[in-house]
C-alpha cells in the first residue's frame, strides 16, 4: 500500500513535470493500471482462488526524444506486479537508439540498438500498457506471460524496412538479441519444481512481416526464439530432512510463430491470432528409476502447442465497447505425461472509455482446462471461472 | 452466456451520436486540391509522413473536450470513433515509434498553427472561412 502510494505520488509529480518538459523535441508519457481478479477455482494470478486478488498492477513512464531527422531515443521504465511470482521493482522495460537513414514518401528504413522491443504478434510491442489491450490480460497462450520480460524486449539490435503504398504499409522487422535471465521468470519456466539453479541467456531471434491499412486492417506473420543455458541441481527428497542433489547442465528454449489479423468493419472490430508455441528442455531433468533412484542419463522434454483466439468487439457508443472472446490452447505433442492438455476460455466483457484518459474493463471468463497454469499443476480443477476488472490511465 | 452477450450488444447498439460538418484544412504550401479518405486516414494514423512532393507532414488535432470538433472529425471524416484513433496513436507512442500529433484547445489556435507551419494539416468547422489556410474537400 505504501509502495503503491509512493508510485502514484511519483507519477502525479512526473505528470505535472511533463507539462513543463513536454516541449519539443522530448515527450514524456505514462500509464498505470490496477486490476482485481476472482477465480472460483485455481489460483490464476496471485491468491485468487475464492479470494479477490488485487496484487496486479503496473506503472510505467515512457520517454521519446528526437535528436535529428535520423536519430531518436525511446525508452520506458515499468513496475510490474502480477501476484507473488513477480517482483514489482522499477526496471528498464526498453530503451534504444533508433537510426533512420532512409525516409522517403514511399520507403523508410531504420535500425535500433539497445534494449529493443521484439516484434511478435499484434500486442507484444505494447503488452505492458493495459490501455491498449482489448482485454484485462494479453492472451496467455500466445504471449508467454510467465516469460513477460524475456518475450517483450532484449538487449540487441533490430532492423525495420517499411514500404508505403497508397492503401497500406508493408513492414518487415528482424532482430537478434541476448535473452534476459530473470530469476523469477527462469524459475517459473522450469519443467520441475525440484530444480534449483540459474539460467544464462543464449540467443534471441525474432521477425515480423506485416501489412497494415490504417484503421481498417492489419495482418502479420511473426516468430520468436529464445534460449538459455541452465546449470543447477535436481534435488530429490529422500526423507523428511534428507535429499539427493544431482548436478544438471543443460539448456532450454521457447519459440513460437504464427499469424495475426485485425479487421475493422465500421463499429465492429475482429482480432484473431493463431500461433504454434514450443518449449524444449535438454539435459535439465535426469532420467531416474523411481524405485532404485538409479540415474539413466538425462531427458529431452519437448512440448509443441497450438494456441489461438478470436476476439470480437462492438463500439456500442463513443465511449462503450462490448466484447466477446474465445481462446483455445492445446498441447499437441509431448515427451512426458501432462494433464489437462487442452484449455478453452469463453469470455465476455465491457470496456468503457472515461474522461481524463481513464478506461475501465470488466469481464467474465468460463474456462475448461488448466493447461496455461503451468506444466506441473496436476492439482488444477478442470472447469472454472474467473472474473476480472481493471481501471487504467495514460497520459 | 450467449444470451447475455447478445443482450449487451443490442442494448448499446441503440445509442447514437449527433452529426456535424467538419472540413480538412492545410497550409497553403500543400499542392493537393483534394484528399481521399484513404490518404486522410494514412496521414492521421502517421503512416504517411510526407506529401507527394516530399514536404514533411505536420499533423494537428483538437483536444478531447466534449465541445471539441475532434469527435466529429473522427466519426464524420475518418469514419472511426475517437477512441480507435487514440488507441492507434498510443500504440505508436508506447512502442517507441512516433509521437502523438500536437493538440490545441481551440479551433482558432489550430488554424493559426496550420497557417504558420509548412506542410501542416488540421480540420475546422465547415462554416468557418479563413484566407490563411487551404480547405481540402474529402473524396469518398
Amino acid at each position: 500500500m505504501i509502495r503503491s502510494s509512493f508510485y502514484l505520488l511519483s507519477l502525479s509529480l512526473l505528470c505535472q513535470a511533463s507539462q513543463v518538459l513536454a516541449t519539443p523535441p522530448g515527450n514524456l508519457h505514462g500509464f498505470a493500471q490496477q486490476s482485481a481478479l476472482y477465480s472460483d477455482d485455481n489460483d490464476f494470478i496471485g491468491n485468487s482462488d475464492d479470494n479477490i486478488a488485487t496484487d496486479i498492477r503496473d506503472f510505467g513512464l515512457n520517454y521519446h526524444q528526437r535528436f535529428s531527422d535520423s536519430f531518436s531515443f525511446a525508452g520506458q521504465i515499468v513496475s510490474h506486479e502480477a501476484g507473488e511470482q513477480t517482483s514489482n521493482n522499477i526496471e528498464l522495460d526498453y530503451g534504444f537508439i533508433e537510426y533512420s537513414p532512409l525516409q522517403k514518401d514511399n520507403i523508410r528504413a531504420s535500425a535500433r540498438l539497445g534494449r529493443v522491443i521484439q516484434s511478435y504478434g499484434l500486442f507484444n510491442d505494447v503488452r505492458d500498457v493495459a490501455h491498449l489491450r482489448p482485454t484485462v490480460f494479453v492472451p496467455y497462450s500466445i504471449y508467454y506471460d510467465r516469460l513477460r520480460k524475456s518475450v517483450f524486449a532484449e538487449d540487441g539490435a533490430s532492423f525495420k524496412l517499411e514500404l508505403i503504398e497508397p492503401a497500406s504499409v508493408w513492414t518487415s522487422e528482424i532482430g537478434i538479441a541476448k535473452p534476459r535471465s530473470d530469476k523469477n521468470e527462469i524459475r517459473a519456466f522450469l519443467p520441475s519444481q525440484l530444480l534449483s539453479g540459474s539460467g544464462d541467456g543464449k540467443n534471441a531471434y525474432f521477425f515480423r512481416i506485416a501489412n497494415e491499412s490504417a484503421l481498417d486492417y492489419r495482418v502479420a506473420l511473426s516468430g520468436i526464439y529464445l534460449s538459455w543455458d541452465y546449470q543447477g541441481d535436481f534435488v530429490i527428497p529422500t526423507g523428511p530432512s534428507s535429499s539427493i542433489a544431482i548436478p544438471v547442465d543443460g539448456s532450454m528454449a521457447a519459440s513460437s510463430f504464427g499469424v495475426s489479423l485485425e479487421k475493422t468493419f465500421g463499429s465492429f472490430n475482429l482480432i484473431s491470432e493463431i500461433f504454434r508455441p514450443q518449449v524444449e528442455y535438454l539435459d535439465i531433468v535426469p532420467d531416474i528409476n523411481p524405485n532404485t533412484l538409479q540415474i539413466n542419463g538425462t531427458q529431452k522434454i519437448r512440448s509443441q502447442q497450438l494456441a489461438g483466439y478470436l476476439h470480437m468487439n462492438y463500439a456500442c457508443s463513443i465511449t462503450i465497447t462490448c466484447f466477446t472472446q474465445y481462446e483455445y490452447f492445446k498441447i499437441i505433442s509431448k515427451d512426458e505425461d501432462l494433464t489437462n492438455a487442452t484449455t478453452r476460455d469463453i469470455a465476455a466483457g465491457i470496456r468503457i472509455f472515461l474522461p481524463y484518459n481513464l478506461q475501465f474493463k470488466i469481464e467474465v471468463h468460463e474456462v475448461n482446462g488448466s493447461a496455461w497454469l503451468g506444466l506441473d499443476r496436476d492439482d488444477a480443477v478442470q472447469k472454472w471461472h474467473y472474473y476480472a476488472s481493471q481501471i487504467n490511465w495514460t497520459f | 452466456m450467449g444470451k447475455l452477450i447478445i443482450s449487451i450488444f443490442l442494448f448499446f447498439s441503440l445509442l447514437g451520436s449527433p452529426c456535424h460538418s467538419v472540413s480538412v484544412v492545410t497550409n497553403p504550401s500543400v499542392h493537393q486540391q483534394d484528399i481521399s479518405l484513404l490518404q486522410l486516414r494514412a496521414i492521421y494514423t502517421l503512416q504517411q509522413r510526407h506529401w507527394p512532393d516530399g514536404t514533411p507532414i505536420t499533423v494537428f488535432r483538437l483536444s478531447d473536450s466534449p465541445q471539441s470538433l475532434h469527435p466529429q472529425f473522427c466519426q464524420e471524416l475518418l469514419k472511426v470513433y475517437p477512441s480507435q484513433l487514440d488507441q492507434l496513436w498510443d500504440r505508436l507512442v508506447f512502442s517507441g515509434q512516433a509521437e502523438r500529433p500536437q493538440s490545441f484547445n481551440t479551433p482558432q489556435e489550430m488554424l493559426r498553427a496550420v497557417a504558420q507551419t509548412p506542410g501542416a494539416i488540421g480540420y475546422s468547422d465547415k462554416k468557418v472561412s479563413d484566407d490563411q489556410v487551404k480547405f481540402l474537400p474529402v473524396k469518398p
